[in-house]
């Protein structure tokens, strides 16, 4: 059985791309995630949370590797509209420099 | 075809087996015997009889031939004494001729001298001594002008001075058959033969001899002459008419030409003749040469003539043979019918018995030994059989009754053993027993403690019979009344086994596993008195519950028993039985042992009432018609649990919207919040996904149970996996403290769960991981 799809929406404008994500951030979904993202000369990535149900450690990982590359290009990645529930899986990790501060 | 002839000869009397053996054997010997001896003794006859002839012929030779050898001494000495006279001169001659005759034993009929006619004298003179019919001598001489004429056997004058010897004639004189030997004589000076000198042999005496000889009955002489003419045959037509050649032709006996040429070579020898057509029976001619005229001697005879006794002795013996052989015939049939007439008489007497009668007996005089030996035992025989039916019908009267009793225990026995299987959401359970042809000695028994400990025992009485069925009832009244008492099991045990310990005198001991469970918690405690292990279904499969093995009921007083605990699951499965159901035998004496159990029961996770009666079907066609020697008992408890459920999926990270949807539900239905059905989703997530990529190593075709379940102030769910060892609590954990940038990707997980979970425990039991986690609510 499939696990719960995620989808991705893209918006990108000059430097700035935001991406809409929608359901669970699993270990099926997650290489997807990182696959179907081009960083090419972005320099802000914004995740919008709101329809994210889950994210588990393979999500975590994702957003880590994000968080690298843009790193390496100067620039700077934010996770918007989190839910609580998810945010304390971002926070006991040690991610929640990750987060949009509220 | 010798079986056949066997089987038909089993078939037979016994009087024509004897017979037929008997006399084969007689009659092989004596023919055997005879036939040797005719064998041996025919080539002797024949050698004998050869020699007899051979030794008659040779003396008539050696007869002939002085005859032959005196007369042609004769016959010198007159022509030497001739020579000295210059002319003829009668007298002289007369003289010379007479004393030839006189001087003689031999039987000469006449002597003569002939003188050639020369340039002095026109005819020949012939000067003849010759004895008379009245036995006188007379002489005479005359002038022959044809020599030749008077002589017809003489063809012409002998070139060399040589005995002459002519075939036989009849003289004209005397009448009787003579041979005439004569030979050429020259006077003193002269250079030409001047005449010739003869002596006239009578051979009646000869022939008369041979004529009259008869060899045996059937066998002849016969005397041939030079050119193969019979001198003396049986037959005057042939005698001196005819020769051995021409009779050869005559009656197309081409065996007769052979034997001509070989007196003609002067050959000794034997000849046989076998011609149907001239003679009735075998002939053997035997044949010698007479050396000094070239004539022969021939003995003819029969050689059947001296095999007869000995062919006539065969038929004597046969004959014998066959009269003895119906003698024998009569005289075995005579006593054996006598003895099997009473033996069939004894047989159906035998016969009535069988049947159940017993009216008839043997009261005949027994012919041999063997039929008085069978009559005393069958007459001892009937004497047992009647005292035994008496006393067997005594017996069956009291078996009747034993049997009512037994029926009587036998149900109150089983009505011991309950039925009422409780109905509810907690466990389900079901029990039965096939019971061996007696009152066997096993039981099961289940029973609620209190409202949350329920339990269940199983037991095997040692021994079968009323005395194990009522230890059985002892035991099984004692466990239940002092379980009851809500102590502790091991006490149970112990108590239990004091008391029936107390007055074993007959020594019989129980086996007995009993278990009880505490329903809200699955926790489980048993102690296990050398029964079989339990099977335990964990979700997985069934495998044997290892226990504490303690000593057997019954036996020693004042044991120590010691208990063992474990939890169960919602699904998980208790399994308890006898030997019974292992040790059940087919027509083979296998045993139905525990490979097919197991076999069967992977089949099958059904309700326990139809999982129970699927293994006894097995074990039933297992069995087919061997009797059942034990009782087959199985008791099968399945764990529901109240509040627990259980899913078990396929080790694959696609089947996490399956955990998440299976926990949600079942939170759903304890009211758990949201927030907290957050953490127990995402914890249950992270050891899924550890599980199938470490413990298992993403092996395909492998499973994963997970139960979860409210326990007071706790939500609890708990994973297990058949995997390698793999505790994630021991892994290494990623420093949250350092910078973003510096975090490694891994460990992320475990992390989450120890963040999110309240209480994490892991155990490595048997082959399997199981992890519970537990969340405070």
């Amino acid at each position: 059985m499939e696990t719960k799809e995620l989808k991705i929406e893209q918006i990108k404008d000059n430097g700035i791309l935001t991406c809409k994500l929608s359901g669970w951030l699993d270990p099926n979904t997650s290489p997807k995630l990182v696959d179907s993202i081009n960083l090419d000369k972005v320099t802000t990535l914004i995740f919008d949370m709101q329809n994210v149900e889950y994210v588990f450690s393979a999500g975590l990982r994702a957003f880590l590797i994000f968080q690298k590359f843009i790193d390496l290009q100067n620039g700077t990645m934010k996770l918007i509209n989190v839910s609580d529930d998810i945010r304390s899986i971002f926070e006991c990790t040690g991610f929640e420099s990750m987060l949009e501060t509220k | 075809m010798i079986k056949s002839l066997k089987s038909w000869l089993n078939e037979q009397s016994l009087n024509f087996k004897l017979s037929v053996s008997i006399l084969t054997c007689v009659g092989l010997v004596f023919l055997g015997l005879v036939f040797f001896i005719s064998e041996k003794s025919e080539p002797i006859i024949k050698s004998q009889i050869e020699d007899v002839a051979q030794k008659t012929v040779e003396s008539y030779v050696f007869d002939f031939n002085n005859l032959i050898e005196g007369t042609e001494q004769i016959i010198l000495n007159t022509k030497n004494t001739l020579v000295q006279a210059k002319k003829d001169k009668a007298i002289y001659f007369q003289a010379l001729l007479d004393s030839a005759l006189t001087t003689t034993h031999l039987k000469i009929s006449n002597a003569w001298i002939y003188v050639f006619p020369d340039e002095n004298v026109t005819n020949g003179i012939l000067y003849k001594s010759f004895v008379q019919k009245n036995g006188e001598i007379d002489f005479k001489s005359e002038e022959i002008g044809d020599f030749y004429d008077k002589f017809p056997w003489f063809t012409e004058v002998p070139k060399e001075e040589k005995i002459f010897w002519s075939e036989p004639y009849g003289d004209k004189n005397t009448d009787q058959t003579v041979i005439t030997a004569l030979i050429p004589f020259k006077f003193r000076d002269s250079k030409v033969f001047n005449g010739l000198v003869a002596i006239t042999v009578n051979l009646s005496n000869i022939r008369d001899s041979v004529n009259g000889f008869s060899f045996y009955e059937t066998g002849k002489l016969l005397l041939l002459s030079r050119l193969g003419l019979y001198v003396t045959h049986p037959n005057p037509d042939i005698a001196l008419k005819t020769t051995i050649f021409d009779l050869a032709k005559k009656i197309n006996l081409p065996e007769l030409d052979y034997i001509g040429n070989e007196l003609k070579a002067g050959k000794t020898g034997q000849k046989e003749i076998s011609s149907s057509t001239v003679f009735d029976e075998k002939i053997v001619v035997f044949y010698a040469p007479i050396k000094s005229i070239g004539w022969s001697f021939c003995l003819i005879y029969q050689q059947n003539e001296f095999l007869k006794p000995l062919h006539h002795f065969k038929y004597i013996v046969f004959v014998a043979l066959f009269i003895s052989i119906i003698l024998l015939l009569l005289i075995i049939n005579k006593i054996c019918k006598h003895s099997t007439t009473q033996l069939s008489a004894l047989g159906m007497i035998a016969s009535l018995y069988g049947s159940g009668n017993f009216s008839q007996v043997f009261g005949e005089e027994p012919s041999s030994k063997d039929v008085k030996i069978i009559s005393k035992a069958l007459a001892d025989m009937r004497k047992n059989l009647l005292k035994h039916i008496e006393k067997e019908k005594q017996n069956a009267a009291e078996t009747q009754k034993n049997a009512s009793e037994l029926e009587i225990a036998r149900n109150i026995q089983n009505s011991a053993l309950s039925v009422d299987f409780p109905q509810n959401n907690i466990f389900d359970i079901y029990a039965l027993m096939k019971p061996a042809k007696q009152v066997g000695g096993d039981f099961y028994d289940f029973f609620y403690i209190d409202d949350n400990n329920f339990a269940i025992v199983i037991a095997d009485v040692s021994g079968k019979g009323i005395p194990a069925a009522l230890y059985m009832m002892k035991a099984q009244t004692l466990i239940k009344n002092i379980a009851k008492s809500k102590i502790d099991i091991a006490d149970v045990f112990y108590k239990a086994n004091n008391e029936l310990c107390e007055g074993n005198d007959s020594c019989m001991f129980v086996t007995v596993f009993m278990a009880v469970i505490n329903l809200s918690k699955g926790e489980v405690r048993c102690v296990n008195a050398g029964h079989i292990p339990p099977l335990l279904f964990d979700g997985f499969e069934y495998s044997s519950l290892s226990t504490h093995k303690n000593i057997v009921l019954g036996i020693r007083k004042n044991i120590k028993f010691v208990s063992d605990k474990f939890n169960i699951l919602s699904d998980n499965r208790i399994l308890l039985y006898t030997d019974g159901v292992t040790e059940a035998e087919n027509l083979s004496s296998k045993f139905f042992g525990e490979k097919r159990l197991f076999k069967v029961l992977q089949k099958n996770k059904i309700n326990p009432r139809e999982n129970l009666n699927t293994i006894l079907k097995s074990i039933n066609k297992f069995a087919q018609n061997t009797a059942q020697s034990d009782d087959i008992t199985m008791l099968e408890f399945v764990y529901k649990g109240e509040n627990i459920e259980n899913l078990t999926v396929a080790a694959d990270l696609n089947n996490i919207k399956k955990i998440v949807d299976f926990l949600k539900n079942n939170m759903r239905k304890h009211q758990i919040v949201e927030k907290n059905q957050f953490k127990v989703v995402t914890s249950a997530e992270e050891i899924f996904s550890n599980i199938v990529q470490y413990a298992y190593d993403n092996l395909k075709n492998k499973k994963i149970s997970i139960t979860a379940q409210k326990e007071n102030k706790f939500y609890c769910i708990s994973f297990i996996d058949t995997g390698k060892k793999f505790n994630p609590l021991e892994q290494k954990m990623p420093d949250i403290s350092v910078d973003i940038k510096d975090r490694e990707v891994g460990g992320l997980g475990i992390l989450l769960i120890k963040k999110l979970a309240d209480d994490v425990q892991y155990q490595r039991i048997e082959n399997k991981n199981m992890l519970k986690v537990y969340f405070k609510l």
